[in-house]
């Protein structure tokens, strides 16, 4: 029952965060368009909190009508790796950090 | 978007959502995102470079700051502690950011360092355990190399097609192991990029010897790349096997690339086009290697990195002969003109070329399957050891 509560929680916050952000606006489904579907999608992370996440489902969107630039550049392993070397070499600083609720911004 | 399962808003539940922005999920979500941190990148005045689309750069009088992206995985890399502290408190103002400090992960590597020694140790350890979990292979005997010494896979029956579910088990197997491969497994690229030739209709012969693979990385999980500076000079070694695939008579191409002592770049490949001879093979392989030669020179470059010494060794002398003299002899005269770019990059002294005796090879295992003994050799020359935890 606990945890029940604690999901509810994490699911209002994840709705808040999208609100906040103006991520969607509540209209009438155009007549020749189908809504792309959603879910949601549950993790206990490490620490300790419940996390809910809001994940659209991306497989039933139509090339060409819903989308069409896909393509995101990615860095190789290999400039990883380089750079790495290199600045271990040279006693650089190096730190690392992980961007939240990343595709919201877009 | 329909509207979510438990949130439906009272009274206008027949209503949908018009996304003014990305979600998670959508085909469209990275690419959206990414123009999103490009721009504000640009604003805290990064460049962006060209050789490697997720680097981007900033210098000036305090410094260089290196920012590498990899969709939400941000790594920074400064020389001075004031301008890496900067430039971070200011994209924070920006992005909501775990800050991760030191770094310790990334894209999966496991990375442990030590700045007395300037030394650091990478590796993929708790993805290889899940991998063998995965394929219920954590309790295998052990074997030694990745494929059999000398193995070499034939396609299947012209009539053979292979069932769904195989197909899929191959390719989520050979999948795990790309991975594995690209990150800090130099010693599984030939037999990975070998049995990667099946995908599109494996046997279960083929099964069988991926699953080797995947037994092989069982064996020797705690297997990590160590890096130990040296010199700021660049060392690639090229190989190649001539005709080795026995059903087509293609040359496979390899090389490995050191920055110092340390194996930044490898890569196996089955040559395009079939070589009417070794020395032919290893001059192809030669101009794999030179052009990731020019691109790594490119990124350092843009980075504002100095590397002062190209080195290129092959074993192959005839090779390196027609490499370096402006000879134009009827056995050597077929071939195709874009591999004429590696002398060009020779005579502009873009990298020096040198003959290495094959016993001191460092690219041999990208090639062929070894013997225990030979990949063994070659493995500890590529600085793949095993760490303590």
């Amino acid at each position: 029952m606990e945890e029940q509560k604690k999901w509810e929680q994490a699911c209002k916050e994840e709705i808040k965060s999208i609100e906040d952000r103006n991520v969607w606006t509540l209209v009438d489904c155009p007549p020749d368009r189908k809504p792309v579907k959603c879910h949601w999608v549950f993790a206990k992370k490490l620490d300790g909190r419940f996390k809910a996440r809001l994940v659209a489902k991306g497989f039933s969107q139509i090339y060409g009508e819903d989308y069409d630039e896909t393509f995101s550049p990615v860095t190789h392993f290999e400039t990883v790796r380089l750079l790495l070397a290199y600045v271990c070499q040279n006693d650089w600083e190096i730190e690392s950090l992980d961007v939240k609720t990343a595709f919201l911004y877009g | 978007m329909e509207q979510p399962e438990g949130f439906k808003v009272p009274g206008s539940s027949n209503k949908v959502y018009r996304l003014l922005r990305a979600l998670y999920g959508l085909k469209q979500a990275a690419l959206a995102w990414n123009k999103e941190l490009h721009k504000s990148l640009l604003k805290l005045n990064f460049k962006h470079s060209k050789s490697d689309p997720g680097v981007y750069i900033f210098q000036d009088k305090s410094g260089i700051m290196l920012f590498i992206v990899y969709v939400d995985d941000g790594l920074l890399m400064s020389n001075s502690a004031k301008l890496l502290k900067k430039k971070k408190t200011a994209f924070l103002n920006v992005w909501e950011a775990h800050d991760m400090g030191p770094v310790k992960e990334y894209l999966g590597f496991q990375i442990t360092r030590n700045r007395v020694k300037r030394s650091m140790v990478l590796h993929q350890h708790p993805y290889v355990l899940k991998v063998l979990k995965h394929f219920q292979m954590e309790n295998v005997k052990h074997v030694r190399t990745p494929l059999p010494a000398g193995y070499q896979p034939s396609t299947a029956p012209k009539d053979y097609n292979a069932s769904p579910t195989i197909r899929q088990w191959y390719q989520s197997v050979i999948g795990s192991l790309l991975f594995v491969m690209l990150g800090t497994r130099p010693d599984i690229a030939f037999a990975v990029i070998k049995m990667s030739q099946f995908m599109a209709n494996p046997t279960e012969e083929h099964l069988q010897k991926a699953l080797h693979i995947v037994k092989y990385l069982g064996s020797t999980p705690n297997l990590a790349l160590h890096f130990s500076g040296g010199a700021s000079s660049l060392d690639c070694y090229s190989d190649s096997d001539w005709a080795g695939d026995s059903e087509t008579q293609h040359s496979t191409s390899g090389y490995t690339i050191f920055l110092g002592n340390d194996l930044v770049s490898w890569r196996s490949r089955r040559q395009p086009t079939v070589a009417l001879s070794s020395t032919e093979a290893e001059y192809m392989s030669m101009c794999d290697c030179a052009q990731q030669i020019l691109w790594i020179k490119l990124l350092f470059q843009e980075c504002h990195l100095s590397l002062q010494h190209f080195m290129m060794f092959g074993d192959n002398k005839g090779a390196i002969h027609i490499a370096q003299n402006p000879v134009m002899e009827g056995w050597s005269k077929h071939i195709s003109i874009k591999y004429y770019f590696l002398r060009e990059c020779i005579e502009k002294q873009i990298f020096m070329l040198d003959y290495v005796p094959t016993d001191q090879q460092k690219a041999d295992m990208m090639t062929k399957n070894l013997t225990w003994q030979k990949f063994q050799d070659n493995r500890l020359r590529l600085n793949l050891l095993e760490f303590k935890s």
